[in-house]
Parts: structure tokens; C-alpha cells; sequence
């Protein structure tokens, strides 16, 4: 069966000004395996949240993430890999706090990067998941 | 967080990090040493072997580290031929680390034989961006699993190793998805069996011009993707890099 992808967007939302207009998605379901798009302070309608504030887009981001998993037939108890990019070492105590709340019990494989920037200079934090759909 | 999770036969067996004070070469490598050492006991914990390893990213804090770190992986890793895509980033989550291993391994079923590895080659018979590099490692351009297939990070290094698009991020884009589409054809694939790309660029300037070129080519049929600045690739000159996974459709 082909992959399901779920909600195109089109890149010109987050790649402004640079004359891109394609279509991504933001989730891909390949039978029981589930690939989200890098979740940032974006909400799923296409606003931005959290200016300066890092805490509130991982909180953002999370949010979207059980949105996201959950219309591609998984759940966030089903996350098997998180890697989460800050683009400042200073925001990894608040984005690790937000994450591990929104996380719980849930155990993950995590991997944690400070990298010199994102897709727009107001994010501060993209967290990507990958999660399974269990028999 | 639990170190080697199972997703449908995948381990995800990293990130892991070693950290130690110093900051030298020999520093490195011997975080190194130690970053193999958990990855063997990850591997052996979740009942896989070395040789089950399909995808690794070497994440390192400095391109001065690249040479010790990446001998010793060299040397760890003999005769396991991974995919490999290799990032110089600002920081890891321990200020004292600077090296990060992210590994993937598909263990295999009696019946499976081993992972196929295509396009097998020795680091220092490949040229990295218009140079070559002295440590000795082996790896593969792409690895099939039943299942899956995994793709070396691409570039606007051409399979035969020469390097187009110097100071053009577009043309070494271009050149990184015309690999992207031949190597998941040699593996049985095509662009519709993928199903996440992680984009790394080396500068701000070059999100626009390298994400026109890699939205267009998916445009078609849309992957899941993360876009990240990073501080370097393998070589100075390379502007770009695509990690790209697919999951075969045509298997259940």
C-alpha cells in the first residue's frame, strides 16, 4: 500500500520570502511505522507561538506532536525517538522540562543537539519524532 | 530516558555521549573509545550485533576532532559498512561532550541473511568534498533492510566522487537528490517509499536555494522533515546535506 500522508502544507509558510512553494507534509504512516515533520512553535494552522520564549514553543511543538500521531492512527505512548534541536545551550533546561512533561512515563530514545540555527531565526527549537503503530 | 528502543524490529540505539574534561584530540578520541564501547553494550542489551547496524551519525563539536574521532570508529566498526552522515554542530547536551553517536540497527531474522549493503567503499579511497581524508573507516552509500532503506547523508559529492556545485548550495542540491533518486532505485525504491528527510545547511543563506530544490522533488509525493543550521559537514566546501529514509511499500 502506498504511504498515507497527512496534512500538505505548503513551504512558503515557513521558507518565506525565498520563493518557495512546494508542497511537505506533515506526518507520513508506512504501514504501522509513523514519521512526523520537525515540530516547532508553529501551530498545525500555521501561526507562530512562543517569540523568545522556548519553553512555550517546545510546549507548541508537543502539542502538535499528540495532534499529529494521533490522526496518523498512533498515540504518544507509541514515541519511540525524539531528537530535539536548540539552537542555544541556554534553552535546554526549559525545552527538556516541557518535554518531559508532555513525555510522562513514556521512554524514548532521545538525542539532544545545539545547532547554529532552524528554518526561521525565531525558532529556537524543532523536536522530531518517530513512533510506531503496535499491533 | 531508555538507551535502545525497538520500533517494528528497528533499534534506535543512540544519541550517546561520553562526556569527560579536555579538549584535544586525544580527549576525543578517547570519548570516542568510550561512546563505542556503550554502543556495543546498547547493541548486546537489545540482543542485536555490531553487524546489524544500518545508519550512524557522527555529531561532533569541532571539525578539529573529525580525524581522532573518526579513526576510532574506523577501527570499532571494521567490516560493518554503515551508512554514515557526519555534522559538526554547536553544542551537544553535556557541555563536556564532543561526540554524539545516533545509531540505527535492524536485527535480522535467520531467514533474512544480512543486510544488503550497496555501494561499499573505504574513506580514504573517496574523496570528501574536493578533498581527501586520512582516517580509515568503511561505509556504504545505502543499506536495504527487508523493510527499510537507509541512504548515506547526500551531497553535491556525485557517486563517483567527484564534487559539483562549489559555492552553488542549488547545484550541490541538485546533485544530492539526483543521488538520493539513483541509490533508492539500485535498492528497489523510488521517491514514493520515502518517508523522512533531515535537511542540514551550512548558513541561513542557503535554507531558500537547497529547499527549493528538495521540496521540488518531493512535491510529488511529500516527506516529513526537519531543517537544520549546523556548524559544518565533512568538508568546508560542502553546503549541504540530505538524510533521506524510506520504508518499501510494496512490503507489508
Amino acid at each position: 500500500m502506498a504511504h498515507l500522508r497527512f496534512r500538505r502544507f505548503n513551504t512558503g509558510l515557513y521558507y518565506r520570502d525565498q520563493g518557495i512553494r512546494n508542497e511537505m507534509c506533515m506526518a507520513v504512516r508506512a504501514g504501522n511505522l509513523v514519521f512526523l515533520r520537525g515540530q516547532t512553535g508553529f501551530t498545525l494552522e500555521g501561526g507562530f507561538t512562543g517569540i523568545g520564549d522556548a519553553a512555550a514553543q517546545a510546549d507548541q511543538a508537543m502539542r502538535n506532536v499528540k495532534t499529529l500521531l494521533e490522526e496518523a492512527g498512533s498515540a504518544m505512548e507509541h514515541i519511540c525517538r525524539i531528537t530535539t534541536y536548540i539552537t542555544d545551550r541556554a534553552w535546554r533546561e526549559p525545552v527538556y522540562q516541557v518535554i518531559g512533561r508532555h513525555l510522562g512515563g513514556i521512554a524514548p530514545v532521545g538525542t539532544g543537539l545545539i545547532v547554529g540555527g532552524l528554518a526561521l531565526p525565531e525558532m529556537l527549537v524543532e523536536i522530531d519524532i518517530d513512533a510506531v503503530i503496535p499491533a | 530516558m531508555r538507551d535502545a528502543l525497538a520500533r517494528d524490529g528497528t533499534q534506535h540505539l543512540g544519541g550517546i555521549i561520553a562526556p569527560m574534561p579536555g579538549h584535544s584530540a586525544d580527549a576525543a578520541a578517547a570519548q570516542a573509545e568510550a561512546v563505542f564501547d556503550a554502543l556495543e553494550a546498547r547493541i548486546a542489551a537489545a540482543g542485536a550485533a555490531l553487524t546489524d547496524l544500518c545508519k550512524i551519525t557522527m555529531q561532533i563539536t569541532d571539525r578539529a576532532f573529525r580525524q581522532p574521532v573518526y579513526g576510532v570508529m574506523g577501527r570499532r566498526l571494521a567490516g560493518v559498512r554503515p551508512v554514515s552522515t557526519g555534522l559538526i554542530v554547536s553544542g551537544l547536551d553535556s557541555p563536556h561532550a564532543v561526540f554524539q553517536l545516533d545509531a540505527l540497527a535492524v536485527p535480522r531474522a535467520p531467514r533474512d541473511g544480512p543486510h544488503e549493503r550497496i555501494r561499499p567503499y573505504r574513506s580514504t579511497s573517496m574523496p570528501y568534498g574536493r578533498g581527501r581524508q586520512p582516517f580509515v573507516a568503511e561505509f556504504c552509500m545505502a543499506v536495504r533492510t527487508p523493510r527499510q532503506v537507509f541512504l548515506r547523508g547526500q551531497t553535491g559529492q556525485t557517486l563517483d566522487g567527484a564534487f559539483v556545485g562549489a559555492g552553488d548550495p542549488a547545484a550541490q542540491a541538485r546533485q544530492a537528490m539526483d543521488n538520493v533518486t539513483a541509490l533508492l532505485a539500485e535498492a528497489g525504491c523510488t521517491l514514493a517509499d520515502a518517508v523522512h528527510a533531515t535537511v542540514f545547511v551550512t548558513d541561513r543563506a542557503f535554507i531558500g536555494p537547497v529547499m527549493q530544490v528538495v521540496a521540488g522533488r518531493f512535491a510529488a509525493q511529500p516527506v516529513a522533515h526537519a531543517l537544520l543550521v549546523v556548524k559544518g559537514l565533512a568538508a568546508p566546501e560542502i553546503a549541504m546535506e540530505i538524510d533521506v529514509h524510506a520504508v518499501r511499500s510494496d512490503v507489508g
